[in-house]
């Protein structure tokens, strides 16, 4: 690797700015006796950055000490100095890098990992120490692609009869280049514990170009083509992910959501917050009633015509039951069960059909009310006797008529008024035998009564959990015999982080104003406050490099001039933070004449 | 020394010899008389034996030295700096033949006034340490030009990391555009505030510290255009933190608690929580302390805490024996104690300590620094009703109780501000309430200074308050500095210095060296209008308070002793002469 760089040098291709000399490196010879001689300088230095082999970037070949370098690539340091010197250094902080002398040049390599400050040091031929100004090596790190999506809401759903389409396009951009991007689509089926997910992972329409930085991909998903049924649920996200290696940054949207909305399964969801179901257990009654109804349609080959009319009778019976409590509701006791009844089958048939199968707990008050209400079917029946598809289509309330229904939001009382007519039509049917038939008008019960449930719902979450109070006597007198004392103990001071720039702030001050001069123990001080600050500094290199540079300097140094000493002081008192206010012990003589006072006072009050 | 002999206006130097002399006296006049006498008493005998006398008298008084007392009646002016002409012409104006003296301070001036028993000073007055040439002259002070320039000048010359240094002061006739900025040690420019033209303006300069160590700040004034007028150092000492030993005790666990001792902890303070679970059922919380469960109070577990923090419903409810030790570790040990309230706080009768406060009906309060923030407090208001007591900011209140201090505040749900993410206001609260209450470290002595200001070769006065017997003082450099004590206070010990060199000096008793005191020495220019503001005052005070009397000022006049010699030599000469004539 070295020789590779080393190559990269004589490489005539490898251009050198024109401002190279520019630049001119700062040199501070630390030995104070050596001031007849003429320290050496540096004529030429030059470094080379190369970025790691993803990025496809050219070498920067540059002469400014001040670095900024992609995370991972590898910097080369190449000097020329005017006269010969004993020994070169780069220190990084603590971390010093000896240079390699090569030829005529002192060459040194790093891969860069972290934002650093370094500086040169080096030894001349009769053993003097120099010492460079401070320059920042800042790494920037390979961003993670961003996606900006457009063209779609976060949430959107269909109706199944509709066309379920979603179109949008995705605007990607990385610094250094795109690898992969993709939509991870999860298509989820089915409820509570059955619910079943399957993950996809989609492409976009339009060609991607690897490696590009930026690309504008288009999408049109059709909902059909991943299966999706009434119901169903479409999670999706586009992901990216950059070309880095070895770890590839990646990225994600946020997940979109889309949905088939499923009409039937309107289901009734109790919130988190409620301790108790508070719906009272009849509503149910009428989806038990489609599931027997459906059995019973499933099993008709296997039973006997007898048992299988008797069991749609059964089922008839239930309705009207459920029917009847829905009555209740209305407040509306005239308003009885009108459906076809045994006695009304008899007067159409000599021999009662149902008169097994009757329950004698169908009231002989509902004849009248039922025959004449059939008396009105009748008629309707006679009116519309032509519409051959459905000859019962008179006896029934037809409700999906538009000009028949409400065309806004109804009141309760009236969705529940349609929903008994509804239920009557499917007791009719089942009390024909007819399971089949009942069962829409069942559906349309049910759909009804949810939608009665779900405009009910306010009224049902003002009931809250209300415990009776505990009476006096019962309070506190639990077993406490498990209850025991506990105790914690834990050191939660925090280490202040700038402690050495404080003892620095502090001698400085002394150096400063008094007559005391520069210890050999105050450099480790400074040279600690340096790494402190260089911490903050590495945030705002700009703000600090000064400072940093003459504690630096100070760590080294012999002597130092009063001026120098403030500027350092100045830029480490704006480097510490602000402190929070915080209680202090404080002392307080007290003196007898104090005494004396608080005395007379405590005895005159 | 001067002794006055039955002559009250005739008094003797050599006074101490009298009786001697006397005696020597008179046997030389018996012997002279012997001498004289040739057995009969003729005129001659008579002659001579006055001229003996005499010569005798002039020999006694050339060796005692007679004085007598003259009363005077001379007038002067004294000019000190910033005098006005006017003044002065108008004075010269009454007092024809009055004498003009230049004050310089220090100088002696007992010879120039030696005739002069009425003195006028103009101007900004003498230096209290020239106060005592002036003791037997009766001086009227005339108050000379008032200077312009910051004549009022308060701020701490010891504080803490981590609180604000604030700089406060009066300014005289400033300029429109003054700019006064406060500077760090370093330079860095920390706050500064625009002055308007106007007679008198106070202003305030804040700063927070954030090292410990001895720092110079400094007080920079520009004019409007940003140039320099003044620049005076503000020498701070800055000490570091002490932690405090807090014990919390809650009838139950409480966010106003939980957030109160993760602020105190994590600052690093010594805590001690008992919350109670249930009857008999504690948890106890120990945080930067040792485990060390607490059931009951014994003033021996007191004393080691700084502060004891109760909830209402623990205070009202300790038993007798409990509030005694209570009581007691406050009035001796200096315990500070904090009621955390709540409205049955003010509503409730306690023995211990009534906190004196009546419905206001407000329930939100704001701080002087946060006057767009709220917060709750109980509708109550505190009332001041001794010496006693006294309220932190306007929400809290402290009554001292012998050596400690017990409170509470009015404010409800602090916490509620950290969950606003005003969590300084909430340190500010917390921690001005607790510097307020807690308990102080007792030193066995401080040092006492009145002089704002030390200049380099003026006296600077100090003192020394402690119960210790003779204290001795030393100087840095390893002088030891002699004290008086004061007439008055037992425990109170006085010296003064007379600093030679600019910058950090230091004092410190000399068997206890913790406690020292550390003093910034500055040239004369610095803060030339305070000092002279301060002369104004202190001279007013010192010369024109009180009954004027008219001090009557007599001079010792003598004769030289030549004369005596010359009447002595005379006396003898003659009688050493008249034998031989009438022989």
């Amino acid at each position: 690797m070295f020789c590779y760089f080393t190559g990269a040098l004589e490489n005539p291709k490898t251009q050198i700015p024109q401002n190279a000399q520019k630049d001119a490196i700062g040199i501070t010879a630390l030995d104070t006796a050596s001031v007849a001689i003429v320290p050496p300088k540096i004529n030429k230095q030059v470094i080379i950055i190369d970025y790691p082999e993803y990025t496809n970037k050219r070498r920067l070949v540059t002469s400014d000490m001040n670095i900024k370098a992609l995370e991972g690539s590898t910097v080369k340091w190449r000097l020329d100095y005017n006269q010969k010197i004993k020994e070169s250094w780069l220190q990084f902080g603590t971390d010093n890098v000896s240079m390699s002398k090569i030829n005529t040049s002192y060459v040194a390599l790093r891969n860069t990992e972290n934002s650093s400050f370094y500086n040169l040091k080096f030894l001349d031929t009769l053993e003097n120490r120099y010492i460079s100004d401070l320059y920042a090596l800042e790494v920037y790190k390979d961003e993670a692609p961003s996606i900006n999506i457009t063209g779609l809401q976060p949430f959107t759903s269909f109706d199944f009869a509709e066309p379920q389409l979603l179109e949008f396009t995705a605007h990607v951009k990385d610094d250094f280049g795109l690898a992969e991007v993709a939509i991870i689509a999860t298509v989820s089926k089915g409820t509570g514990e059955s619910v079943k997910f399957r993950e996809e992972r989609l492409s976009f329409d339009n060609f991607f170009k690897k490696a590009s930085t930026s690309s504008s991909l288009k999408k049109k998903l059709d909902l059909r083509t991943l299966k999706m049924e009434p119901g169903d649920e479409l999670y999706f996200y586009v992901e990216a992910t950059d070309i880095k290696s070895p770890k590839p940054n990646s990225t994600r949207t946020e997940t979109f959501f889309s949905v088939i909305r499923d009409t039937v399964k309107d289901g009734f969801a109790v919130e988190g917050t409620m301790g108790a179901d508070l719906m009272p257990d009849y509503f149910r009654s009428q989806r038990q009633l489609i599931i027997d109804t459906e059995k019973l349609i499933a099993d008709e080959s296997k039973l006997e015509k007898k048992e299988y009319n008797f069991k749609s009778n059964e089922l008839g019976f239930d309705q009207k039951a459920l029917r009847l409590k829905y009555g209740k509701f209305m407040g509306d006791e005239t308003e009885g069960p009108v459906a076809p009844t045994t006695n009304t089958m008899a007067d159409t048939d000599s021999e009662d059909p149902l008169a097994s199968y009757s329950h004698k707990h169908d009231s002989d008050n509902e004849h009248n009310l039922v025959a004449e209400e059939e008396h009105d079917h009748e008629h309707d029946h006679e009116e519309s006797q032509d519409q051959e598809e459905d000859p019962l289509e008179a006896y029934v309330h037809n409700h999906e008529d538009p000009e028949a229904s409400t065309l806004f939001a109804q009141s309760l009382k009236s969705k529940l008024k349609q929903a008994m007519a509804e239920m009557w039509d499917a007791e009719l049917y089942l009390r024909l035998f007819e399971p089949e038939k009942s069962l829409p008008y069942q559906h349309k019960a049910l759909k009804l009564i949810q939608e009665i449930k779900n405009s009910a719902r306010i009224y049902v979450h003002r009931i809250g959990f209300d415990p009776p109070p505990i009476k006096e006597s019962k309070r506190l007198s639990g077993e406490l015999g498990e209850v025991k004392s506990s105790s914690k103990q834990a050191d939660l001071e925090k280490e202040f982080p700038y402690i050495f720039m404080n003892r620095a702030i502090e001698r400085l001050e002394l150096l400063r104003t008094t007559k005391v001069s520069l210890q050999p123990s105050d450099r480790e001080i400074f040279q600690k406050a340096g790494e402190e600050l260089a911490r903050l500094a590495i945030k705002e290199p700009s703000k600090y490099l000064n400072t940093l540079q003459g504690l630096k300097l100070l760590s080294e140094a012999e002597n130092s001039n009063e001026e120098d000493l403030k500027a350092i002081q100045k830029g480490l008192v704006q480097a510490l933070p602000n402190l929070s206010a915080e209680p202090i012990k404080g002392d307080s003589y007290s003196s007898r004449l104090n005494e004396l006072m608080l005395d007379a006072l405590e005895n005159n009050e | 020394m001067l002794w006055r002999t039955m002559n009250s206006a005739i008094q003797f130097i050599n006074e101490k010899w009298l009786w001697f002399s006397l005696l020597v006296m008179f046997v030389l006049v018996l012997l002279f008389i012997w001498k004289e006498w040739k057995g009969r008493f003729n005129r001659i005998f008579f002659i001579n034996s006055i001229v003996a006398l005499i010569g005798l008298v002039a020999l006694l008084f050339m060796f005692l030295n007679p004085t007598w007392a003259e009363e005077v009646q001379g007038k002067a002016v004294l000019l000190t700096e910033g005098f006005r002409q006017t003044r002065l012409d108008s004075l010269k104006n009454q007092e024809q033949f009055i004498k003009e003296i230049d004050y310089v301070p220090g100088k002696n001036l007992k010879e120039v006034l030696a005739s002069v028993n009425k003195l006028f000073i103009l101007g900004h007055g003498v230096a209290a340490f020239d106060y005592w040439q002036l003791d037997d002259i009766s001086v009227d002070y005339l108050e000379g030009q008032f200077p312009s320039g910051i004549v009022r000048l308060n701020y701490p010359k010891e504080s803490s990391v981590g609180t604000e240094l604030i700089v406060q002061g009066m300014y005289n006739e400033p300029n429109s555009g003054t700019k006064l900025l406060l500077q760090g040690a370093a330079g860095e420019n920390l706050d500064s505030t625009v002055l308007k033209s106007d007679s008198k303006q106070g202003f305030t300069l804040k700063a927070k510290l954030k090292t410990e160590g001895k720092f110079v700040y400094q007080l920079v004034e520009t004019d409007s255009v940003g140039s320099l007028i003044h620049k005076d150092p503000l020498p701070v000492v800055v000490a570091g933190k002490e932690v405090l030993r807090v014990l919390i005790v809650n009838q139950f666990p409480s966010f106003e608690t939980k957030y109160l001792k993760n602020y105190l902890s994590e600052e690093g303070h010594e805590l001690v929580v008992r919350s109670k679970i249930t009857s008999g059922k504690y948890k106890f919380e120990y945080f930067n302390t040792k485990r060390e469960p607490i059931y009951g109070f014994t003033e021996k577990l007191l004393a080691s805490f700084d502060v004891l923090i109760l909830d209402t419903e623990t205070f009202l409810g300790l038993t007798r024996n409990s509030e005694r030790i209570v009581a007691n570790s406050i009035v001796q040990e200096g315990l500070g104690v904090f009621v955390q309230p709540n409205n049955g706080l003010f509503k409730a009768r306690n023995t211990l300590e009534d906190f004196n406060a009546t419905i206001d009906g407000k329930e939100k309060l704001t701080l002087p620094g946060w006057p767009k923030n709220t917060i709750e407090k109980h509708p109550y208001r505190f009332h001041i009703a001794s010496l006693k007591e006294s309220l932190i900011g306007d929400y809290a209140k402290r009554i001292v109780i012998g050596k400690g201090v017990i409170g509470t505040s009015l404010i409800k749900n602090s916490y509620e501000l950290v969950l606003r993410g005003k969590s300084d206001m909430y340190q500010e609260i917390w921690s001005s309430i607790l510097n307020g209450i807690s308990k102080k470290t007792e030193p066995a002595a401080i040092f006492d200074v009145s002089d704002e200001i030390v200049f380099v070769n003026r006296p600077f006065d100090f003192g020394v308050r402690t119960k210790k017997d003779r204290p001795q003082v030393q100087h840095s450099s390893g002088y030891a500095i002699p004290l008086i004590k004061h007439v008055n206070l037992d425990d109170k010990w006085l010296g003064a210095l007379y600093p030679q060199e600019k910058g950090w000096d230091s004092l410190n008793l000399q068997l206890d060296t913790t406690i020292a005191m550390n003093y910034f020495v500055m040239d004369t220019s610095k803060w030339s209008a305070l000092a002279s503001a301060n002369a104004i005052a202190e001279n007013k005070r010192f010369f024109n308070q009180g009954e004027k009397k008219t001090l009557k000022k007599e001079i010792y006049l003598s004769v030289s002793r030549l004369w005596y010699l010359l009447v002595f030599i005379c006396c003898m000469g003659y009688l050493w002469l008249t034998p031989k004539l009438w022989d």
